[in-house]
């Protein structure tokens, strides 16, 4: 594969770019533009972006450099950042489909809050990002268009369901994106693919115009190379939207300052929680070793370790398959063909003495238009809601699931953060794990408590392992935080990035990268 | 016995009504009327995906003044709930609504059938939103969508099972909207949808206590035809169990075009709603403080206004009625009370103030509302202002004009919107009532050489006191009052 | 709402229950196969019926905030063109389907 180096990678930080625009240092249409024939080069062996926005791109650089040349944009916090969108946000004026052919051709005229405020702050979006369809998979196998690659190992899958935006940020094909979780999908391929990414509080980012998977469970979060990074790029897209009735009405942490902050809280050492479930069975050996090794790293510069206990853990993977189901079976009800869309009608002659055409419309556009991943899920959330079934299901995983809210907050008063590994599992090989549902559910076992909780969460790399036959694959590392202490958890990713330079890694497969 | 007598009708009401809010129930987009079609659209509306719901904190107050209003619970915390059915005019394939924990509970709503003053029980009120509207073309193989109306807030109030007739179903659903109009929650205009009824009609042999099996009658959309169609409905259920069949559970629509209903939706298709607490909106919760200042600031409801002008004013069940008919005719009628010098409030009133009130009550129903009935027009198109009204009572029962003259003082307000004072000026028609001036014109007439003929006379025939008191009033060109002239004539008579 | 014991298997007739509500249309292959999927998936959920929730209650929301409402203000709304531009179908400013008439599914507006 060519090398193409984009001027992003000659920067440090996203902040550094973003001042080197703001000083006139560079152009943004210089970046935007290197930044496009990077993806130009590389994506069609990657499959990260579903849609490239060149002109758009282009037309926000310049606006972004004719503000600077008239002596304004001193406050514009991503000047010139290019940044790479999940398809899952809606971006005004260019196409967002989900990952699924239901929205294929559906252009939103409305910015989702997330988008706008990205916008207001100089970034400029190059691109919509693939995902796994309606943000349902781990592998991003489950996009409706092309599966994507990961850098490291283009036989491999960079996780899901953000695929798209983790692959795209490894493969510096964007120095940030935007991704959403729901039960792990910022984390888990943000980890698949050695960048780091974080999944706020719940309520901390606004979900206006971000479309909707579960969303008592959604979140929008960046995805970087770096704690820091992530924490410029939430400074940006957070804080409270009155669009937005779940959104938190508080002020907003700073979340660079907490990046620049020690490890350790004000008097006193950082006390780590080691939930003995998540270094249980199932979970790779090579990965705990790295994940251990990290942990080891923060214990030598004075930090506390304590075990503690999520005992509710077994259960999470089972409520949120009831919980995710049964709110995306409603969320997803919206997608009949007839406002937007594709729709599937069926042909004169086709219809059955007493069926509606109508109501084969719907039938056949909706089975058209979502993939069995989607529809398998569709039908498990109808069910559990059938009246008859809502109390023993619906109904009592969300009460265990407050059970499992309660496990943290005990967990918490002994610990400032949790350590664990964010996948039980390497970077699989594409189509490996595509006949069992069930098993792919499972691996998302130790991302998915943090959404039933609403905690915040962060992944990022903390080691390699060296699999037979393929060069180098990432580890992940994940922190949890206690309930609007996202500046927590970047405090201590970034105190670890500066201990280590694991983030800094770059897969080799995709040319000489200039730093 | 006739048939239908051996039958016990048992009616209950579900009722949509639209909340006069400015922006929809979950979003900005303006809810008004009509309008272009899809013209009040925004995200939320059209269900695009990403959109979210945001609640209109006017439409909770009007829930809850309603609410207030029928005597009910008012929860604290409610839950939203989403409401699932896939059809074109529902944008999200769900609604949101409120499933097991509505805003309000229990209460009832009063209201006169015939003399008598009946209780309608209510299970709950609940707030949620509006459906667009499907356009269909009659034998065309497409239907069109607007989504104007979708996402309008609407409060649903369903009764009890314990309406026993057609009748007493439409005094209900009347004093429904005469309710909501005087709270000013909505406009209560069937024709436009704004109040929407459908009807859940059983049968039962009379003095039985169980309940039968019950239909849902649809699409009721007129008041005209509230009455026709439940009759319909009980006379159909009767024909059906007296010629051996048995009623189903099914939903019918009423065709008024044809004077009757068909079935839409039998049992077997009924909807499983699949209610799921709405994940995007928290709990609703009501801050105890807003509550009362609610409660505070909550207007009359009619049936306290009417008991009002029943016990204070002493006016007839009849023109209690027709007051309290509408909140604007209400207003006025306050406004007419204060003018004619009424104390506001509820202080006891003297009985001629209760005279005055009746005075009122008269000019204001049987004067002002007949002419404005006659040209179409409402009271708020009323030429004649309640303070105009008001004043012209005062004069007369002032004695300032006689009660004759003010009709005529009162056509020409009518024509002209002049105010009574400037009319009763112009034409010079106040009344004489001071002593002197008046004893002055009747001893000019007794003591006119010319009059002592008739004055030995009257003394054999004492009628003849109205030809002086005719006289006297021609000096006084007619503007002297009557009573008091006859008085002073007769004094001065008396003398002679 | 009340309690049934969860079925420990989805039968076919059940899944074309649920796919008629949830209208999705289903070749008969994929039926047996989704009542083996969703059987396996709710089987394992089953386990939760070994927790103790006596009291607990439910957490339907990941916030702990209640309902924010909104001023009674009318906002922008989007250009109706750039909505009836997404429209499968339309006819002028009407978004248009399938005559809700036709077949079996008679009707009337929704239930509002």
């Amino acid at each position: 594969m060519s090398t193409s180096n984009t001027l992003g990678d000659s920067f440090s930080s996203v902040a550094d770019l973003a001042k080197a625009v703001r000083s006139r240092q560079v152009s943004a249409v210089e970046v935007t533009r290197r930044q496009l024939d990077r993806i130009a080069k590389l994506d069609a062996a990657l499959g990260c972006f579903l849609a490239v926005d060149e002109r758009g791109a282009l037309a926000a650089a310049q606006a972004v450099d004719d503000q600077v040349r008239a002596g304004g944009g001193d406050d514009l916090l991503l000047a010139g950042v290019p940044i790479g969108i999940k398809d899952m946000i809606c971006t005004e004026g260019l196409a967002t489909t989900a990952g699924s052919k239901i929205l294929s051709g559906f252009v939103p005229p409305y910015d989702a809050t997330v988008v706008a405020k990205l916008r207001a702050a100089g970034a400029v979006i190059i691109g919509k990002l693939n995902m796994d369809e309606f943000a349902m998979g781990s592998s991003n196998e489950n996009s409706a268009f092309m599966p994507c690659k990961n850098p490291w190992d283009l036989t491999r899958v960079p996780g899901g369901s953000s695929g798209g935006s983790a692959a795209s940020v490894a493969a510096s094909l964007c120095p940030v994106s935007l991704g959403t979780d729901t039960g792990g999908s910022i984390r888990q391929p943000a980890a698949l693919c050695g960048v780091t990414g974080m999944k706020p509080t719940y309520g901390r980012v606004s979900r206006y115009g971000v479309i909707a998977f579960a969303s008592s469970l959604d979140q929008v979060g960046p995805l970087g190379r770096s704690a820091v990074d992530v924490a410029h790029t939430l400074q940006v897209i957070g804080g409270h939207d009155a669009h937005d009735a779940t959104s938190l009405n508080l002020p907003q942490p700073d979340y660079i300052a907490a990046t620049e902050s020690p490890l350790h809280p004000p008097g006193r050492k950082l006390r780590i929680g080691l939930p003995k479930e998540y270094f249980a069975k199932g979970l790779d050996p090579r990965i705990e070793s790295c994940v251990r090794q990290a942990i080891a790293t923060l214990e030598r510069e004075g930090a506390e370790l304590v075990e503690v206990s999520l005992p509710l853990t077994q259960h999470a993977v089972a409520i949120y398959y009831l919980v995710a189901t049964a709110e995306a079976s409603s969320n997803l009800s919206r997608y009949d063909g007839v406002r937007y869309g594709q729709r599937v009608s069926p042909r004169d002659g086709e219809l059955q003495p007493g069926q509606s055409a109508l109501v084969e419309m719907y039938k056949r556009s909706r089975a058209a238009g979502f993939g069995p991943e989607v529809r398998r899920r569709i039908m498990l959330g109808t069910y559990v809601l059938r009246s008859g079934y809502y109390d023993a299901y619906y109904r009592r995983a969300s009460q265990v699931r407050t059970l499992v809210a309660r496990d943290f907050a005990q967990a918490f008063e002994r610990c400032d953060v949790l350590m664990t590994p964010t996948s039980p599992v390497l970077p699989f090989r594409l189509g490996e794990r595509t006949s069992d549902p069930l098993a792919m559910y499972l691996a998302d076992v130790y991302t998915i408590s943090c959404n039933l909780a609403g905690l915040p969460g962060l992944s990022m790399p903390c080691g390699f392992v060296d699999e037979e036959g393929s060069g180098p694959l990432p580890v992940g590392l994940q922190i949890l935080g206690p309930t609007l202490h996202d500046e927590q958890v970047l405090r201590v990713a970034a105190a670890y990035q500066r201990l280590t330079d694991w983030h800094t890694r770059k897969p080799s497969s995709l040319g000489k990268e200039s730093v | 016995m006739t048939a239908a007598d051996e039958f016990e009708p048992v009616i209950g009401l579900e009722v949509h009504i639209q909340l006069s809010t400015l922006s929809k129930a979950f979003c900005g987009a303006q809810a008004a009327y009509g309008g272009p079609p899809n013209a009040h659209i925004d995200p939320y509306t059209l269900g695009l995906p990403g959109a979210l719901p945001v609640l209109n904190h006017r439409a909770v107050e009007y829930a809850i003044r309603m609410g207030l209003a029928c005597h009910c619970d008012i929860a604290l915390r409610s839950e939203l709930s989403r409401k699932h059915y896939f059809y074109p005019d529902l944008p999200k394939g769900y609604q949101i609504s409120q499933f097991d924990q509505p805003i309000c509970q229990n209460g009832f709503v009063e209201f006169i059938l015939g003399s008598e003053r009946r209780r309608v029980r209510l299970q709950r009120i609940h707030l949620e939103e509006d459906a667009g509207k499907n356009l269909h073309i009659p034998g065309g193989r497409t239907s069109l969508i607007d989504y104007n109306r979708a996402g309008v807030p609407l409060i649903e109030v369903v009764s009890l099972p314990e309406i026993t007739s057609a009748e007493e179903a439409g005094e209900y659903l009347r004093a429904l909207r005469q309710l909501v109009r005087f709270l000013g929650i909505s406009d209560g205009n069937m024709e436009e949808g704004s109040l929407r009824c459908d009807a859940n009609v059983s049968i039962r042999p009379r003095g039985s206590t169980q309940l039968g099996q019950r239909t849902e009658l649809k699409n009721i959309n007129s008041f005209k035809y509230v009455q026709k169609a439940i009759e319909h409905e009980i006379l159909r259920q009767i024909d059906v169990v007296q010629s051996g069949g048995r009623i189903i559970m099914e939903t019918r629509g009423w065709d008024a075009a044809r004077g009757t209903s068909r079935s839409q939706r039998k049992k077997e298709e009924a909807h499983d709603y699949r209610y799921l607490p709405d994940p995007d909106l928290p709990p609703l919760v009501i801050d105890s403080l807003w509550l009362e200042s609610i409660a505070a600031t909550l207007p009359a409801t009619p049936m306290q206004r009417r008991d009002q002008y029943l016990e204070r004013l002493g006016l007839s069940p009849y023109d209690a009625s027709v007051l309290t008919s509408e909140r604007e005719l209400c207003e006025f009628f306050d406004r007419v009370l204060l003018a004619a010098g009424l104390p506001p409030g509820n202080t006891a009133l003297l009985d001629a103030q209760r005279a005055r009130a009746k005075q009122s009550a008269n000019w204001l129903s049987s004067e002002l509302l007949g002419l404005l009935n006659k040209d179409n027009r409402t009271i708020t198109e009323s030429p004649v202002s309640a303070d105009a009204l008001g004043e012209l009572v005062r004069y007369i029962s002032d004695g300032i004009i006689s009660g004759k003259q003010g009709k005529d003082v009162f056509a020409k307000m009518y024509e002209s919107r002049e105010t009574p004072t400037d009319i009763i000026e112009r034409l010079g028609l106040r009344q004489i009532s001071d002593p002197e001036l008046i004893t002055a014109a009747c001893r000019k007439v007794v003591d006119d050489p010319g009059m002592q003929k008739q004055v030995e006379k009257y003394k054999q025939n004492p009628k003849l006191l109205g030809f002086f008191v005719g006289k006297a009033l021609a000096e006084t060109q007619g503007k002297a009052k009557p009573e008091l002239v006859s008085e002073i004539m007769l004094r001065l008579l008396s003398e002679k | 709402m009340s309690g049934h014991t969860p079925s420990p298997r989805i039968s076919p007739d059940e899944i074309r229950v649920t796919a008629e509500m949830a209208r999705l249309l289903l070749s008969e292959s994929d039926i047996p196969k989704l009542s083996d999927e969703l059987s396996a998936i709710l089987a394992y959920a089953n386990s939760l019926a070994e927790v103790d929730v006596t009291n607990v209650p439910p957490m339907t929301h990941a916030v702990p905030d209640h309902c924010p409402l909104r001023g009674d203000v009318v906002e922008p709304h989007i250009a109706r063109e750039a909505a009836l531009r997404n429209a499968p179908q339309r006819e002028s400013a009407y978004f248009a389907v399938p005559a809700v008439f036709a077949g079996s599914d008679e009707g009337f507006d929704s239930e509002g």
